[in-house]
This record gives C-alpha cells, structure tokens and sequence, in this order.
C-alpha cells in the first residue's frame, strides 16, 4: 500500500476517534463572556488613568517633564543561538551552541555548546559576563565564553530555570522558573546566593524584559485562567499588573524587549490587518502604556515566506537585531539570519547569514 | 428624544448581538470538521476542543473582519497557528519531548495515542506538514485550495506534502521514489 493510502487511511481512523461534544458551544460563551470582562475591566481601568492624567497635568501647570540622558553605553558584540537546522524538530531538542559576533557580521566566536534554543542570553550591564540557560540550568561565563559555571540547578520535572535577564542593578540575575504548573520570575545575585520568587506567577510565560529602571517588568505570556496572550508590565516589589498591552488587530508573539531609554518596547506579533515584510511575524514599537503601536519592520502587500522573532535593542538604542526566519519555526530545513535595522531610518542590515538558523540574539553593552 | 435615545442604544447594540448569533451558526455548522481538523493536529481529545473553543473566541474577537465566505479559512488559520504558538511554549516543547522520547519508547500506546507505526510518523510531522497532509488526503482538497484555506503560497503547500510524505516514507521504513 502506498504511503499516500496509508496516511488517508490513518486520518480517518483518526476522524473516527473525535467525539463532539454537545454542550461545547457553552463553554466557548463563558470564555467569550469571561474577556469581554477582563477587557471592560481593563477599559476602565484605562479611562480611569486618563481622568488622573488630565488631572494630574491641571495641578502640575506648566511644570517641564524630566528627561533621564540615556546611559552612556557603546555596542559591543551579538550574542545568539545557533541551531544546526537539520536538528530542528518539533518535540525535540536541536543541536545548539552560543556564539558571539561582531555587529558588522565579523569575528564570529563560539562561546559555549549545548545550550537552550528559544531562551536568549543575556549580558551582564558592564558586558563583561553572559548568562544562558542549558538543560533546566542557569549557567554564566565571561564574555569570551571562559570561567562557565550553573548559577541555578534545576532538575526536570521538578523545575526548570530558563529566560535569563541581567537586571539593571548588575547584581542579580531575573529568570523564567517552572514547577509543575507554577511558572513565575525568580531572581538570583550573579554569585548564585540570594535565589528568591519575586511572586510574579504566569500561567505561561515566553519572555520577560525589564525597564531600565529596575522597577517594572514586561511579560510576553499568559496570566490567569482567561489564558489571553498578550504583554503584562508589572510592577516588580509587589507584582502588581500596572498595564495589559493586546492592541487589536494584532496577535501578540513570544518576545518583547524594553528599550534602554525605557520609551518604548520592541516585541514580535502577527498583524491581523497590516501585514508587515514577512507573511509570519513583524516587529513591532509600543510604548509602555500601550500606546502608539508601530510596525517597524515596515508593511507590504506582498508578504515573504518568513517571520520576524525575538528583537533585541543596541545598547545604544539606534538598532533592533532579530531572527529573520525563512521556513517554519520548528519545522526541518528551517534556517534564519540575524539582522539589525535602524529604528529611525528603518534600513535592514544582515549581520549573519548561512545554512544555519541563528537565532535569540543579545547585544553586549560596552561602558564608555 | 426618548426614542431617538433607545435607536442609539439599539444601533450599539445590535452588531454584538448579530455577531453573536453569526457565531452561533457558524459553530453549529463548523464546529465537527473544525473539532476533526484539531484533533488531526494534536491526536489529544482535550487539547482539540480546547483549540477549537479558543478559535472561536478568537472568531468573536475579530468581528466584522470575517464574513461568511472568509470564515473556513479564517477559522483554520486561526487554530493552525494557536496550535503552533501552544508548541512553541517552552514548557510544552518539553511535554512533547518527553512523550516522544520517553513514552514513545515504552509507555502505553493508547494513552499516547501512537497506537500504530503510521500515526506515530503522522505525529512526528510539523504542523504545518500534517496540516497540509489532513486537507489533501482526508477532505480531498486540490493544492490550490489547501493555500486558501491555510493562507500559504501554493509552493510552500507542496512543499510541506511533499517533505511530509518523504518524512513517512522515512519513518516507516519505504524508500522515497526518485
């Protein structure tokens, strides 16, 4: 028998397995009723702020808004994921090792091997040291990839630590831990004491950045039973949600990165109504508040087989790299580019580019 | 005034009501080979209706984006990438690695659902792959349709039947013709 009749044989031995149910058109009622609360909710929580805004600016007069000067940090290299493509499959882990290169797409370095796919590293403030996850592991190195050692020992499935983030103040590390059905940020001081739940809980969470200021985070993820995917900003000493980013009209991705002069946060999405270069996702500006939603990876009417992931911001705040993708995320034969474009001008650059896909980059601060 | 009042009202809120009841008919109508779709792509019972109850939410939320001759497409395309966007979760990547590889080397064949060397090579496929391989081969649909409904380039659709084909053949152990 030929393959083809074998697998239209198994597809229907597989229809014949589905069992409707008859009283499914209810729950999808409760779940409908259940967000349009949580958006009411949000709505007037939104209004609410505006009325204290307005308020707030008839008080305050003419009083001048402070300007913080951004911190004065050059570019230094890209660090980043890259997977050997013939390895990438769903459901299982691909070959994978952290490389360093140049912004320019020279001196590419391998710094370690083995390490996780799909959870960026990050570089210390001073760019002398990188964090990465491997396995259900912390670990961190210098930045030439010498000295690694586990900052966080997880054992799956008791727990799994991963999404590292080197926090504003250098000393600790934030990261992603799961345990069970619990995933909520943890933070660790760069010597691996000070291991604590910071009580930020998620029912999913795929990235998590920080303001510059140290005192909110941004998470790409699911919260609560509504299971909505969207951007959450909470504030970090008590967990309490300050704003939900969901702009309409675009379906929120995986990652979000906030910007080093705090305006403005760069995240991946699907564009429901404007499509941006690639047919998958674009990137994307929104300022923290949810305001002002801006494609940045331009628009067009005849998208590209591709998706646009996981945008990382210059330290300088002038550029965003990305994984440019060009086949499935997960599927064989997938491979991907890393590329930088400029935030004003909105030109693209290649910064790597080959068989491979090259993916989760992280730009190393350089203090001046 | 009054009745200018209560118009206004009507006109607010009649679009929600009639979006609503849109939805209903279209679950009525769509809900099996939508639930059959699902269940091809996860081979989970819960996992399907899950997908499918959150297609229509989705539905409701884009309103009067869809219409009804843009709703099959939409509809699948919407679950398509729910289903991708759910395995891309870290937290699921390691489930399906465990069930694949722990499971799938010992455990109980019906409770995993890989109860033959064929559904096993199915579930081994991306999604996309065992998508595309559902509508040519179980609803019979021409190349050209599979990339209106799916909202992929004809290209890339026999691509995906075709690098998913040569995945079972692999699979179970046939040679690729050519």
């Amino acid at each position: 028998m030929s393959v083809e009749s074998r697998v239209k044989q198994e597809f229907e031995r597989l229809a014949g397995e589905v069992q409707p149910r008859a009283d499914g058109w209810r729950d999808v009622e409760a779940r409908i009723r259940r967000e349009r609360g949580v958006r009411i909710a949000r709505s007037s929580l939104i209004a609410a702020a505006a009325v204290a805004i307005v308020f707030a600016a008839l008080r305050l007069g003419t009083e001048q808004p402070v300007v913080l000067e951004p911190p004065p940090v050059g570019n230094g290299r890209l660090a980043f994921v890259r997977a050997d493509p013939a390895t990438v499959r769903e459901g299982q882990v691909p070959a994978t090792a952290l490389y360093s290169v140049e912004p320019n797409g020279t001196g590419l370095r391998m710094l370690a091997d083995g390490i996780n796919y799909r959870s960026r590293p990050a570089w210390s403030r001073d760019g002398s040291m990188i964090a990465f996850a491997r396995g259900d592991d912390i670990l961190v190195a210098n930045s030439d990839g010498s000295g690694t050692r586990t900052l966080v020992d997880c054992a799956f499935p008791t727990c799994s630590a991963s999404h590292p983030v080197w926090l504003p103040n250098q000393t600790h590390i934030g990261f992603v831990r799961t345990e069970g059905p619990r995933v909520s940020i943890w933070v660790v001081r760069a010597d691996g004491s000070g291991l604590a739940d910071l009580g930020i809980s998620f029912r999913q969470i795929s990235d998590h950045s920080w303001s510059p200021d140290g005192r909110r985070v941004a998470v790409a993820g699911q919260r609560g039973e509504d299971g909505i995917h969207a951007i959450y900003i909470v504030r970090v000493v008590n967990g309490e949600l300050l704003s939900t980013i969901e702009p309409p009209g675009i379906e929120i991705g995986e990652t979000v990165a906030w910007s080093p002069d705090g305006e403005w946060l760069a995240f991946d999405a699907f564009g429901v109504e404007a499509r941006t270069i690639c047919r998958g996702k674009g990137i994307y500006l929104v300022r923290p508040d949810g305001s002002s939603v801006t494609p940045l990876t331009g628009l067009s009417s005849e998208a590209a087989d591709c998706t646009d992931v996981y945008p990382a911001w210059s330290p300088d705040g002038n550029e965003i790299a990305f994984t440019r993708a060009r086949a499935e995320f997960g599927s064989d034969g997938f491979i991907g580019d890393l590329l930088a474009i400029d935030v004003v001008s909105r030109q693209i650059r290649a910064v790597t580019s080959g068989p491979t896909l090259d993916c989760c980059p992280s730009w190393q601060p350089i203090p001046q | 005034m009054i009745g200018a009042g209560r118009e206004a009202r009507i006109g607010i809120l009649e679009p929600s009501r009639a979006r609503h009841e849109r939805l209903a008919a279209w679950y009525d109508a769509e809900y099996q080979p939508l639930l059959r779709f699902a269940y091809f792509l996860t081979a989970d019972a819960a996992e399907a209706e899950d997908l499918v109850q959150e297609t229509f939410v989705r539905l409701h939320r884009a309103g009067e984006r869809v219409y009804d001759e843009g709703f099959r497409p939409y509809a699948r395309q919407t679950l398509l990438n729910l289903r991708r966007s759910s395995l891309r979760s870290a937290f699921r990547e390691r489930r399906a690695f465990t069930r694949i590889h722990v499971e799938g080397a010992g455990g109980d064949p019906a409770e995993t659902g890989a109860g033959t060397d064929v559904r096993r090579a199915l579930m081994g496929l991306t999604v996309r792959q065992r998508a595309c391989l559902a509508l040519r081969f179980y609803e019979d649909l021409h190349v050209r349709d599979i990339a209106e409904t799916l909202g992929l380039s004809e290209e890339a659709v026999r691509k995906h039947i075709q690098r998913g084909l040569d995945r079972m053949r692999s699979a179970l152990g046939e040679e690729n013709p050519g």
